[in-house]
C-alpha cells in the first residue's frame, strides 16, 4: 500500500473504483464537485461510465436503473441536490436495489451555503423521502476512513439490496489527508434478481409499485426485517476513554475531531471525559449509549453542526437515565475545541477562562 | 546546499515584481503563495492576489486580517462574494500591476481551468515582469510520475497564456512526511521538470513535520516554510489513525479491540 495525499472528495471516487463501481451518474454541486470530476477522469480509464446528468433527478434515476441491471453504482451530491434524489432514493428502497450515495453535507435549509454542516441527520437516518424505509447511514471522520466506508457501501448495500448513503460534510469532501487504499478485491456478489435479459429464464421485474393494499404491507414487513437486521449485524462506532468517564461527548464525523481535541484540553483541567462516536447513523449505536452508567456519568454533551439533532437520538437511547445536553454551531460555523471546553466546564459548574 | 531563510525572496523573484504560483490542485499554491506574501511584505510594501476560483475552502482571502495586520493588501472578493462558490473576481489586480511599489504574489486555482484566468492580465503582466511558477506535489494522484507531471504542468502553463520559468517542489505527506518522502518526491519532481525543459525554482519543506532535517537539494534553493490552512481541530492533525481492521468498530465487539 503506498500513501498518497488526497482531497476527501478524491478518495471517496478512487474508493468507489477500487469497490468495482464502474457507472457514476451525479450532478455537480458545491462542496463535492471533486467526486464527479474525478469519476470523470477516471472511469473512462477503467472502462466505467460517467453521465453527467441533465439535474439531480435524472442522475438518480440512472442510478435506479443501472443497480436494477446488476452493477455497482454511485452518485454524489450536496444538501439540496440530495433533497432533489429523495423521490428517487424512496423508489429505489422500494425496489430493494443497492446503491451508494455520498452527501457531503453544506449549511441550509433552502440553497443556503456552501460551508460544511451535519443538518442533513434527520433527512439521513429517517430515510429522507416518502415511505416506510431507512437507508443505511456511514459517517466517516477523515479522508481515510472515508475510503473505508466508502468500499464497505457498497459491500453493504449488495448484503441489504437497500441504498446506503455516506453522509460527509464540506470539511471531509474538501480537505486533503495522506491515505492509503485496502488491498481487497471487491465482493461482488450474484445478483439473480437483476435485469440482465432473460434468456432461458423467467422475465425479472424491478419496481416499487405495490397495489394490492396486503401486499404492499408484506413488502413492507420484509423491509422492517431488514433494519432490524442492519441493527443487529451492522452498528458501527468508536468509543474512546469511556470508563471513569464523568462526562461523555457524543459527536460524529467533523465535529468529533473538533471533540478530541477538546478532550485534551479538559484533560489538562482533570475532567474524565470520553467520547461515543457513531459511525453508522442509521442503525445508531443504540447499545453504546444504552451502556453509559448513570451513577458515573454526570452528563452526555451532544456536539453537532447544527441546532440539535443527532441529540434527540441519544436522548431517546438513554430513555431519561442520564441528563443530555447539546451544543452546536450551525450554518457552515464549525465549533472549535475552546467553545466546547467552555461549554463543559460551564455544565460542570466550573470555572471558564474568558 | 542552499537554504533560504523562510521570510526570503527566492533567486528567482529578485528581478520579478509578480510572484505568479499555479499547477494542479491540491499541490500546495495557497500554502506556499501565502508564505511568498509574508517573505514579500518583509521586503517592501505587499499584496496577495487570490484568483483561486476552483476550491470553495481552504482560500488565502480567508487570511485577509492577518494579512491586513502585517500591512500586505488582500485583493479578493469581499463580503457575501467572499465565501460564494462563483467565479467572481476583484478588480484590484489591474491597480496593483499599475502601482510599481508594489510586489505581488498570485495564488490561482488549481489545474488548467484556474490557470485559464491568468491569461486574461497576460499583456499586463508582460509588461511588469513576472515569475509563473508551477507548484507539483508528486504524492498527489495524476502527477506521481515524471510523464504526468510533463503533461499536466505542460497544460497549466498552455492554459495560461504565460511562460513558466520554473517549477517549485512540494513533495509532501502533510504530518506523514518524512525525509524519505521529501527526497523520493523531489527525485520524480526533478525527472518531469527536466522533460518540460524547466529549472526547479525551489524545494519547499516544513519544519514542523521534519524537525531539524533539512534537504540538501544541490543548487535548488531548499525553502523552508509554515503552513496556514488548518482544519477546524488542527491540533490533532498528528493523531492520524492508519488503516486498521474496522472489525473492532462493530457495536458489540469485545471492549479490548474497541475504540483506541
Amino acid at each position: 500500500m503506498t500513501r498518497v495525499l488526497m482531497k476527501g472528495a478524491e478518495a471517496v471516487g478512487e474508493a468507489a473504483i477500487k469497490a468495482g463501481c464502474r457507472h457514476f451518474f451525479g450532478y455537480p454541486i458545491t462542496p463535492q464537485n471533486e467526486i464527479p470530476e474525478y469519476m470523470s477522469r477516471r472511469l473512462p480509464q477503467v472502462g466505467g461510465t460517467y453521465v453527467q446528468g441533465e439535474s439531480e433527478v435524472a442522475s438518480i434515476n440512472m442510478l435506479f436503473g443501472c443497480a436494477g441491471a446488476g452493477v455497482r453504482v454511485m452518485t454524489s451530491s450536496s444538501s439540496p441536490g440530495i433533497s432533489l434524489m429523495q423521490e428517487g432514493i424512496s423508489y429505489i428502497a422500494g425496489a430493494e436495489l443497492p446503491v451508494v450515495v455520498i452527501n457531503m453535507v453544506r449549511g441550509g435549509p433552502g440553497l443556503g451555503g456552501i460551508q460544511p454542516a451535519q443538518s442533513d441527520y434527520f433527512q439521513a437516518t429517517r430515510g429522507g423521502g416518502h415511505g416506510d424505509y431507512y437507508t443505511m447511514v456511514l459517517a466517516p471522520s477523515t479522508v481515510q476512513e472515508a475510503v473505508e466506508l466508502v468500499m464497505d457501501a457498497f459491500d453493504l448495500a449488495d448484503k441489504y439490496r437497500n441504498p446506503v448513503l455516506v453522509l460527509g460534510d464540506g470539511i471531509i469532501g474538501q480537505m486533503m489527508e495522506p491515505v492509503e487504499f485496502p488491498e481487497r478485491e471487491p465482493a461482488l456478489v450474484d445478483k439473480p434478481w437483476a435485469t440482465t435479459g432473460c434468456k432461458g429464464r423467467e422475465p425479472n421485474i424491478v419496481k416499487s409499485l405495490l397495489l394490492d393494499p396486503y401486499e404492499l404491507e408484506e413488502h413492507n414487513r420484509k423491509l422492517q426485517q431488514k433494519y432490524e437486521r442492519m441493527k443487529r449485524e451492522d452498528v458501527r462506532v468508536e468509543t474512546v476513554d469511556l470508563d471513569g468517564a464523568e462526562v461523555v461527548l457524543c459527536a460524529y464525523g467533523t465535529t468529533s475531531r473538533v471533540c478530541r481535541t477538546a478532550m485534551e484540553r479538559l484533560r489538562e483541567k482533570g475532567v474524565k471525559v470520553g467520547l461515543v462516536r457513531p459511525i453508522t447513523l442509521f442503525p445508531f449505536p443504540e447499545k453504546t449509549i444504552q451502556s453509559l452508567d448513570p451513577k458515573k456519568v454526570k452528563f452526555i454533551l451532544t456536539v453537532e453542526m447544527s441546532l440539535g439533532q443527532m441529540v434527540q437520538d441519544v436522548k431517546l437511547y438513554t430513555e431519561g437515565r442520564i441528563p443530555v445536553h447539546f451544543f452546536g454551531r450551525t450554518g457552515g460555523v464549525v465549533p472549535t475545541p475552546q467553545e466546547v471546553v467552555r461549554e463543559v466546564l460551564k455544565r460542570l459548574g466550573k470555572e471558564v477562562e474568558k | 546546499m542552499t537554504l533560504l531563510k523562510k521570510t526570503e525572496i527566492l533567486p528567482l523573484e529578485r528581478e520579478r515584481r509578480v510572484t505568479i504560483l499555479a499547477g494542479p490542485y491540491g499541490s500546495g499554491k495557497t500554502e506556499i503563495a501565502i508564505n511568498r506574501a509574508y517573505a514579500a511584505g518583509r521586503a517592501g510594501r505587499a499584496a496577495i492576489v487570490d484568483l483561486d476560483i476552483v476550491n470553495p475552502y481552504f482560500r488565502s482571502r480567508e487570511l485577509r486580517e492577518e494579512f491586513e495586520r502585517k500591512g500586505i493588501q488582500v485583493a479578493a472578493p469581499r463580503g457575501h462574494l467572499a465565501q460564494a462558490d462563483l467565479p467572481a473576481l476583484t478588480g484590484d489586480m489591474e491597480r496593483l500591476l499599475a502601482d510599481p511599489e508594489v510586489r505581488i504574489v498570485v495564488d490561482v486555482g488549481g489545474d488548467p481551468a484556474g490557470a485559464r484566468l491568468l491569461g486574461s492580465y497576460a499583456p499586463s503582466l508582460e509588461k511588469v515582469g513576472y515569475a509563473l511558477f508551477l507548484v507539483v506535489n508528486p504524492n498527489r494522484p495524476f502527477v506521481s510520475t515524471p510523464e504526468e507531471i510533463e503533461t499536466a504542468l505542460g497544460e497549466i502553463e498552455g492554459a495560461s497564456k504565460l511562460r513558466a520559468t520554473a517549477v517549485l517542489s512540494n513533495p509532501h505527506l502533510i504530518q506523514l512526511t518524512t525525509p524519505q518522502v521529501v527526497e523520493e518526491g523531489h527525485q520524480i519532481v526533478l525527472a518531469g521538470a527536466a522533460r518540460l525543459g524547466l529549472p526547479l525554482g525551489g524545494l519547499f519543506f516544513v519544519p514542523e513535520f521534519l524537525g531539524s532535517w533539512v534537504p540538501d537539494c544541490g543548487d535548488v534553493p531548499a525553502v523552508p516554510m509554515d503552513r496556514f490552512m488548518l482544519p477546524p481541530w488542527f491540533e490533532d492533525i498528528r493523531r492520524f489513525a492508519p488503516y486498521r481492521d474496522r472489525r473492532s468498530l462493530m457495536e458489540g465487539a469485545p471492549p479490548e479491540n474497541k475504540g483506541e
